[in-house]
């Protein structure tokens, strides 16, 4: 039998309002139905997009929540709910991704970033011309496992920006960085992501 | 500005966003004679769509969702004694 899907936005269903932050911290059960509800499908799958396996994206979903529960009494409201939501999750995968030591040493993106320009600024190595539907799904094929060479914090930053679709001043909160620091970050992830996706034959 | 070097990393950094008129209207210029810079834009947006494609929320499926809202809310009301994963 097929899966039945579940049908939400990219940006889950928002549920902050005026008098949700009290109800929170007074760990009433309908305000943790409605956070859980609204948000759960969401934060399983930015686990996923952050490449935990299954098992280990339900775990760190349902650890997220606990964590959440736990600490309901000190929300302040000052941030929406998604935004602390996140906030516990990318701290979750952070540890989950440290202990599978998937944070081992890579190559310096930067210098490989600038050794494709030259002194003027001009691409020594430009883009080449690729088909746009060839070029997808390539990409389709090989997004996956270029992603797993990603840094934790970078690999986060992408997942918040392309996958939910989250504007940079919440992402911000979330990884607890600066908006010139988020930049360099998702500059980081797109140039290892288009230098792995090069590296398996997307070019000539 | 130091040609395709910094319209690339203005891209790849969503660093447009926040730059001034100035610097959006030298970055749209470049973007009009540059096919590189064009090329490279584009390739950053397919990576970003075929993302979305991958981890759309429609992967999620209800039965996974719903035995982990269960769980949660269970946790969270004191209906289970089993503690949460770490």
């Amino acid at each position: 039998m097929p899966d039945e899907r579940v049908s939400y936005g990219a940006g889950g269903d928002v549920v902050d309002g005026p008098d949700l932050a009290g109800r929170i911290r007074a760990r009433d059960p309908d305000a943790m139905q409605e956070v859980v509800r609204a948000y759960l499908p969401q934060i399983l799958r930015a686990a996923r997009g952050a490449g935990l396996d299954d098992q280990l994206a339900e775990d760190v979903t349902q650890s997220t929540f606990a964590t959440f529960i736990e600490s309901a009494p000190r929300f302040e409201g000052r941030s929406r709910v998604r935004t602390w939501l996140f906030g516990i999750l990318y701290r979750k995968v952070a540890e989950a991704r440290r202990r599978r030591a998937r944070d081992h040493a890579v190559e310096d993106i930067d210098a490989v970033f600038e050794q494709q320009f030259d002194s003027g600024g001009g691409w020594t190595r430009p883009p080449r011309p690729v088909d746009a539907e060839v070029y997808a799904s390539e990409v389709r094929r090989n997004i996956e496992e270029c992603l797993d060479a990603v840094p934790t914090k970078q690999r986060m930053a992408f997942v918040f920006r392309e996958i939910e679709e989250l504007d940079s001043e919440e992402i911000c909160k979330i990884l607890e960085v600066t908006r010139t620091n988020f930049g360099v970050l998702l500059h980081r992830a797109r140039a290892r992501l288009r230098i792995c996706l090069e590296d398996r034959g997307l070019r000539e | 500005m130091r040609g395709c070097r910094d319209v690339a990393y203005l891209i790849a950094s969503d660093g447009l966003a926040g730059a001034g008129w100035a610097r959006r209207l030298l970055v749209r210029l470049h973007l009009l004679y540059c096919r590189h810079c064009r090329r490279h834009m584009a390739e950053l947006r397919t990576i970003g769509s075929v993302s979305r494609d991958t981890w759309d929320i429609a992967s999620v499926d209800s039965a996974t969702v719903r035995r982990l809202e269960k769980e949660v809310l269970d946790q969270a009301l004191g209906k289970s004694d089993r503690p949460p994963p770490e």
